[in-house]
């Protein structure tokens, strides 16, 4: 019985002891106590830009507040109107925590690429790390434009040699893989993308999206972060010039 | 009866002029409005994009640097400064939270000597 209630005071005097190190732990966050992680566990990342690495993080001052051009919360409408949370069905429409993993993953080994759908002088005033700018003035053009087929070759697109009539019909029968492939294009080997312009209220990068669908680009490859620069910002994201 | 004398006198002289007319009614007026449509959204853009200043909001790689207000360009100076006169408080300023830096910053500007920033610096970065 003895033994009984030593080993039960010893717990008592465990748990006493080892509550206030954990609630310790759950309140060492913020600038004070230190790093505000992009999410949990996650205090920070790297990306290659324009062939140096950034670091991906967010500000560190839980008194800092945004200024500027996007801390605006109204814009004249039209034509920055708030657009609907999906450009397309098919197209994925994701937020911060999946372009982390995206930088993570398909960006550093090569399947994917970030793309600032802006025209360039939004890009030129800051971009988020590891995107490219394509506007989407050239993602809006045709399959014959040289800068549309520029930009396919560069998401890994391949042109395909003319198709005679016997392959497009084995084709439609399904006896030759025809996958994300179109008469003119074969789009099986090509990137992931992350479209992305200023913001829920720009129609810079939903016009891309649209303009990369309507040349048969597959839009389950396609993926939309429709907060942008704007929440971006908000999150206190790094940003580069 | 209505159409005909809508059409009036010169479409009866000249019909492939009505043709032509109706031609370029569907097909071109359509694609010129859209080319137009498309002109006035990067006129918008253009015109947004200067609205655009980079000020008080998040930036720079390292997401460590913040610049607010008006005082960016006087504050790369201030940190081009330190770095090439004062390495390790450069060092140990580049790695304080971006309120500490302002705040730093903000001493600077109201004059203070370049011992009493070092100290600054050294008491943030040691949380004193």
């Amino acid at each position: 019985m003895s033994m009984f209630k030593a080993i039960l005071a010893v717990s008592v005097m465990m748990s006493v002891f080892a509550g206030p190190v954990i609630a310790e732990e759950e309140v060492a966050v913020g600038s004070q106590g230190g790093v505000i992680p992009l999410y949990k566990g996650k205090p920070f990342l790297h990306v290659i830009h324009n062939g140096r690495s950034v670091k991906v993080q967010r500000v560190q001052d839980t008194d800092f507040e945004l200024h500027g051009y996007f801390a605006k919360t109204s814009r004249q409408c039209p034509p920055f109107c708030l657009g609907p949370m999906d450009v397309h069905p098919l197209v994925e429409t994701i937020g911060e925590i999946e372009i982390f993993h995206f930088m993570e993953n398909q960006l550093r080994d090569g399947t994917g690429m970030m793309i600032d759908a802006r025209t360039p002088e939004w890009h030129a005033k800051g971009t988020i790390p590891g995107s490219v700018n394509i506007p989407f003035t050239t993602l809006s053009k045709s399959i014959d434009d040289l800068e549309m087929i520029e930009a396919l070759e560069l998401f890994g697109a391949k042109p395909r040699e003319p198709v005679g009539a016997m392959t497009k019909t084995l084709e439609e029968w399904g006896v030759l893989k025809a996958e994300n492939m179109t008469d003119t294009w074969d789009f099986s080997q090509c990137k992931e993308l992350v479209l992305w312009c200023n913001g829920p209220a720009c129609g810079q990068s939903p016009r891309a999206i649209k303009g990369l669908l309507e040349v048969g680009y597959p839009p389950e490859k396609l993926h939309y972060y429709r907060g942008g620069m704007q929440v971006w910002q908000l999150y206190g994201l790094s940003t580069i010039n | 009866m209505v159409f005909q004398a809508y059409r009036g006198n010169s479409a009866r002289k000249y019909p492939n002029r009505a043709v032509l007319m109706f031609c370029l009614s569907v097909f071109v007026i359509p694609f010129s409005l859209s080319a137009a449509e498309d002109d006035d959204y990067l006129s918008a853009l253009n015109q947004e994009a200067k609205k655009v200043d980079g000020k008080g909001e998040v930036s720079d790689t390292s997401g460590s640097v913040v610049t607010t207000g008006n005082t960016a360009v006087s504050r790369e100076a201030f940190e081009a400064e330190l770095k090439e006169k004062y390495a390790g408080s450069a060092v140990f300023y580049s790695k304080l939270p971006p309120g500490s830096q302002e705040e730093i910053f903000l001493e600077y500007q109201d004059g203070a000597t370049i011992v009493e920033l070092r100290k600054k610096i050294m008491d943030r970065f040691l949380h004193r």
